[in-house]
């Protein structure tokens, strides 16, 4: 197991593409934090925030970016030809052909890329919020452990449901525009919570509510939408995991 | 003209695009039907015909190279880039006009067509369908709104889309559309909820030089 942890992780880290999601991941959330510092700073003073300690986590939510880049291109780098002369030849066929047993192969691929996205999430997580208060000093009340936890732990579950996405389109197109789309101004997800308040609980609505006091006109305890989350996450995994299994490479 | 008929044959009978097409309209459709508070659902079709332009010139750079077939049919370069241009946009009008009628602001027709052509051009320069569409969908939905929230006074000087559309990098050449588009739109009109949790990415509120607030997230 502990070789084909090894195997995936190279592979992971030997994309030009998942530099692409690392670099995202650990740049955008700190340069967010200084580039919108002056428009923070009149904010607070016109008093539109009523709670200053989402600050800092607000900032998190471009990097998270990041977390879905390299979920999504940890399984659609395997299912893009190796070359052009090729097309029918892909990754994926010598990955099999290397860890025949399906389910082990998940199992490694989703742990290397838990354990690239947790590094990635921990590291900008601690770096956005130390930047947040170097920039606005006691502005901002010092984050409280468990809410960082919460935040490293919704860039994983991102990650995750990148990952089980991923796996179900078997196309990386599909799922990186659903997730891109849903994690901007014209999230489809959000404009659902305006109709039904069910939606409430769509998993990347939900998740927020890990890290942030303010979410929506709804509210989420931070451990029912941590749980809610992983039940999403756990779901389509396992119904990735079974497609993965059943379907021709 | 030749070349045009080719490259427009080529996008009619790509599945990709037709599917593209098809799930941009039902999904307008399905969210019109629904009628959320907040404004228009173009925003969401938007996104579809940026796809649509990323896979019309990028999916001659997926497995199999269909390009070097092409240019071997087709040596001329930039006659080529021409004819590409041109077929989308008898492709791309239509539906625009059709997905804008949907929504009820048929006035959106043309900047979905001048989106499609951008997204093309991005395309054409990644010359990799995921990392294009990953790259416009960043640009039009997050970046762009971030940029016009934190400098809004830069936007009027950039150059015109029209004539630089397959050089420029996708959100000069987008904003300098000049009219009021849908993200300016989508973001005033969406942002008067309160708090909305996709705004997680984007810069806090400030006033705008004409005095119009553009709140990234609830008004107080």
């Amino acid at each position: 197991m502990v070789s084909l942890l090894d195997a995936e992780l190279r592979k992971l880290l030997g994309l030009r593409t998942a530099w692409v999601g690392l670099l995202v991941g650990f740049l955008a959330a700190p340069a967010l934090v200084f580039v919108s510092a002056g428009g923070t700073r009149r904010a607070i003073a016109e008093g539109l925030y009523t709670d200053s300690s989402d600050l800092g986590f607000q900032t998190l939510g471009i990097g998270v970016l990041g977390a879905m880049i390299l979920g999504v291109v940890t399984v659609s780098s395997e299912y893009t030809p190796t070359g052009e002369d090729a097309p029918g030849a892909r990754q994926l066929t010598a990955t099999l052909a290397a860890m025949p047993r399906r389910a082990r192969l998940l199992t490694a691929k989703g742990a290397a890329l838990t354990l690239v996205v947790a590094v990635q999430g921990l590291v900008t997580t601690v770096a956005t919020l130390a930047l947040t208060r170097l920039v606005h000093g006691s502005l901002v009340p010092s984050p409280a452990p468990g809410r960082l936890a919460g935040a490293v732990l919704y860039w994983v579950l991102i990650g995750l449901l990148a990952y089980a996405l991923t796996l179900i389109f078997r196309n990386g197109i599909v799922t990186l525009t659903v997730l891109v789309v849903n994690s901007s101004i014209v999230s489809v997800s959000y404009l659902l919570t305006k109709v039904t308040s069910a939606a409430v609980y769509l998993p990347d609505i939900v998740g927020a509510h890990l890290f942030l006091n303010e979410v929506g006109d709804h509210d989420v305890a931070p451990v029912t939408a941590g749980l809610v989350m992983a039940a999403w996450v756990a779901a389509l995994l396992a119904l990735a995991g079974w497609l993965f299994g059943r379907r021709d490479a | 003209m030749n070349a045009v008929r080719a490259e427009l044959e080529k996008l009619l009978t790509l599945p990709s695009l037709a599917l593209t097409l098809g799930l941009t309209w039902a999904v307008t459709l399905l969210l019109d039907a629904l009628d959320p508070p907040g404004g228009s659902v173009l925003p969401y079709g938007q996104v579809g015909f940026l796809i649509l332009g990323v896979l019309a010139t990028a999916h001659e750079y997926q497995g199999g190279g269909q390009i070097r077939t092409t240019l071997l049919a087709m040596p001329r370069r930039y006659r080529l880039v021409a004819a590409k241009a041109v077929a989308l946009v008898v492709l791309a009008a239509p539906a625009a006009l059709l997905v804008a009628g949907t929504a009820g602001e048929p006035d959106g027709t043309l900047p979905l067509v001048v989106d499609a052509l951008v997204a093309a051009g991005v395309g054409m320069l990644v010359r990799h369908p995921v990392g294009a569409a990953g790259a416009v969908l960043i640009a039009y939905e997050i970046g762009l709104p971030l940029i016009r929230t934190r400098w809004g006074e830069v936007t009027g000087w950039l150059p015109p889309a029209g004539l630089l559309i397959f050089g420029v990098r996708p959100w000069c050449s987008r904003a300098a559309t000049g009219q009021p588009d849908l993200d300016s739109r989508v973001f005033n009109t969406r942002s008067a909820g309160s708090h909305p949790r996709n705004t997680l990415a984007l810069a806090p509120p400030r006033r705008d030089s004409d005095g119009t607030a553009t709140l990234a997230r609830g008004d107080p």
